[in-house]
């Protein structure tokens, strides 16, 4: 008769990647709080700071690769276990990136400097909670594994809202480009906020990325990465 | 504003449907079990199972100890006739022929097996490949046929100069390769290993992987495994058996190996490959 029994390495190995995991989601978290705060009040300090501290999450998603690699060389798992661990690679790196983006936003504020700004930033905050909202979402559902209905309806939601974020981004750019037209001299603050909306933009896409790799662990089906694509 | 992912995904959710799967059926399976039934005296050991083997494939039956995967690869070349008190019901197809009313003899040199140690013949390498043949009344090109057999089971080149030499002298690895040799020396359609790897160190496994990848284009196999990397390595199919409270096995669940070990549908096998169960 088959007897249960946990396989303590393999799941310590497990629940010591999910903490960095978490860990690294709140640094991600709060270094998205404190770009915008820094971008709005214009503290070119606080920028600076959060730039040098992207090398933080750099070596905090490197850790969690290579932890993953250890314990998939030490414990050989398959099935559930091997898209679990092969997944936290993925979302650690899109952590990652995410964290790029926002230092490439720091970037662009001590670029635009101490110039008052030539918008009163309608969209891009609007942006800013979407991506966010986003963000939070796909790392809880990545961080529950809900059962399958739940967490296609959770991705649903969290895909909704990537469409929205693509849609101002549109309207940034159109709107910008609009007024860089009339004047010249708008267009190199205008240049740096239209990339601000691309970095938001790309961030919400790296949720995106990350619902799409819980669907997989919860599915196992590698096709269900793409769910609409698939259906096309 | 249009939501075409999500309503793509929505697609998603009404088309999938996770269900258990026990069955596959092929076309032209060169083995089949049907309703099958073992009982060794009065107790039930394997229970109702019905699985079709394909041509030219290797097929993984992987489970916990106890859970019926001896018996069951025994019933497919009567191996079970050996043992006084088993008693098999159902039945097992070669070919669509019922093999419990085929000639013994002749079901067990078209389905070979090979055995968890090596089992050579105290005789000479040479005359462990012979063997078969000469049994079955072949008399002619038994030295072709031996280099031939020895070839297949990548061996040729270690011993061809030492073919009368007693096969006690050659290493375990070797000695599983000759197994081999000898049980295609008869020209088998079908192989039965079970655990053949298992009292081997991991330079002779991966040989004898190989080889089973490499006969596969022209020889059926179903390999008995507690080694799911193995499994994974060498099979193209993978049948998951497990024995409940009663300790009565069963088939579980059966499907392609990526699906088996990437996916499986039944949560017992999940937590099988997973190891933890077992």
């Amino acid at each position: 008769m088959a007897n249960y029994h946990g396989r303590k390495s393999l799941d310590l190995g497990l629940l010591e990647i999910e903490t960095k995991t978490n860990a690294l989601t709140l640094k991600v978290l709060e270094a998205f709080e404190e770009t915008f705060n820094s971008f709005y009040t214009k503290d070119l300090e606080k920028s600076k700071e959060i730039i040098k501290n992207d090398i933080f999450i750099n070596k905090f998603s490197i850790e969690i690769e290579n932890k993953s690699i250890e314990v998939i060389r030490r414990e050989t798992p398959l099935a559930s276990d091997m898209r679990k661990l092969t997944s936290y690679m993925f979302v650690s790196q899109e952590l990652e990136r995410i964290g790029d983006y926002l230092a490439g936003i720091c970037k662009i504020n001590l670029k635009i400097g101490k110039d008052p700004f030539i918008t009163k930033f309608e969209k891009i905050p609007k942006m800013e909670a979407i991506a966010k909202n986003m963000l939070k979402d796909s790392i809880k559902l990545f961080s529950n594994f809900p059962d399958q209905k739940k967490a296609l309806k959770a991705a649903k939601d969290i895909f909704s809202q990537d469409d929205e974020i693509d849609h101002l981004n549109s309207q940034v750019q159109n709107d910008l480009i609009k007024r860089m037209a009339r004047s010249s001299k708008l267009v190199e603050q205008g240049t740096y906020i239209i990339w601000v909306a691309h970095n938001l933009e790309r961030i919400s896409d790296r949720a995106n990325n990350i619902a799409e790799r819980t669907i997989y662990v919860i599915t196992g089906d590698s096709g269900a990465i793409f769910p609409y694509e698939l259906e096309e | 504003m249009i939501n075409q992912k999500s309503k793509k995904i929505d697609k998603k959710i009404n088309t999938e449907t996770i269900t258990s799967s026990k069955i596959i059926n092929f076309e032209d399976p060169v083995l089949e079990s049907i309703n099958l039934n073992v009982y060794y005296g009065k107790s039930l050991a394997v229970k109702n199972v019905n699985i079709q083997v394909p041509k030219n494939k290797v097929i993984s039956l992987i489970g916990p100890s106890g859970c019926g995967k001896s018996t069951l690869i025994r019933c497919f070349n009567r191996m079970n006739d050996t043992i006084r008190i088993a008693r098999v019901e159902g039945q097992i197809l070669y070919n669509k022929k019922n093999v419990a009313e085929m000639d013994s003899a002749e079901v067990r040199y078209r389905i070979g097996m090979v055995f968890q140690k090596p089992n050579p013949f105290p005789k000479s390498i040479y005359e462990n490949v012979a063997f078969g043949p000469k049994v079955n009344g072949i008399k002619e090109n038994i030295d072709q046929i031996v280099e031939t057999s020895l070839k297949k089971a990548d061996l040729w080149k270690e011993v061809k100069d030492r073919l009368k030499e007693n096969a006690y002298g050659l290493s375990g690895g070797q000695q599983q390769r000759l197994c081999i040799a000898r049980t295609l020396a008869v020209n088998p359609e079908v192989i039965l290993m079970d655990e053949p790897c298992s009292a081997l160190d991991p330079i002779s496994t991966d040989r004898i992987e190989e080889l089973i990848k490499d006969l596969s284009s022209s020889v059926t196999i179903v390999i008995v495994t507690h080694n799911m990397q193995q499994a994974v390595r060498v099979s193209d199919y993978a049948a998951c058996m497990m024995a409940g409270e009663e300790r009565i096995g069963e088939l579980i669940e059966y499907g392609e190996v990526n699906q088996i070990f990437g996916n499986p549908k039944d949560k017992r096998t999940e937590e099988y490959v997973t190891g933890r169960i077992g």
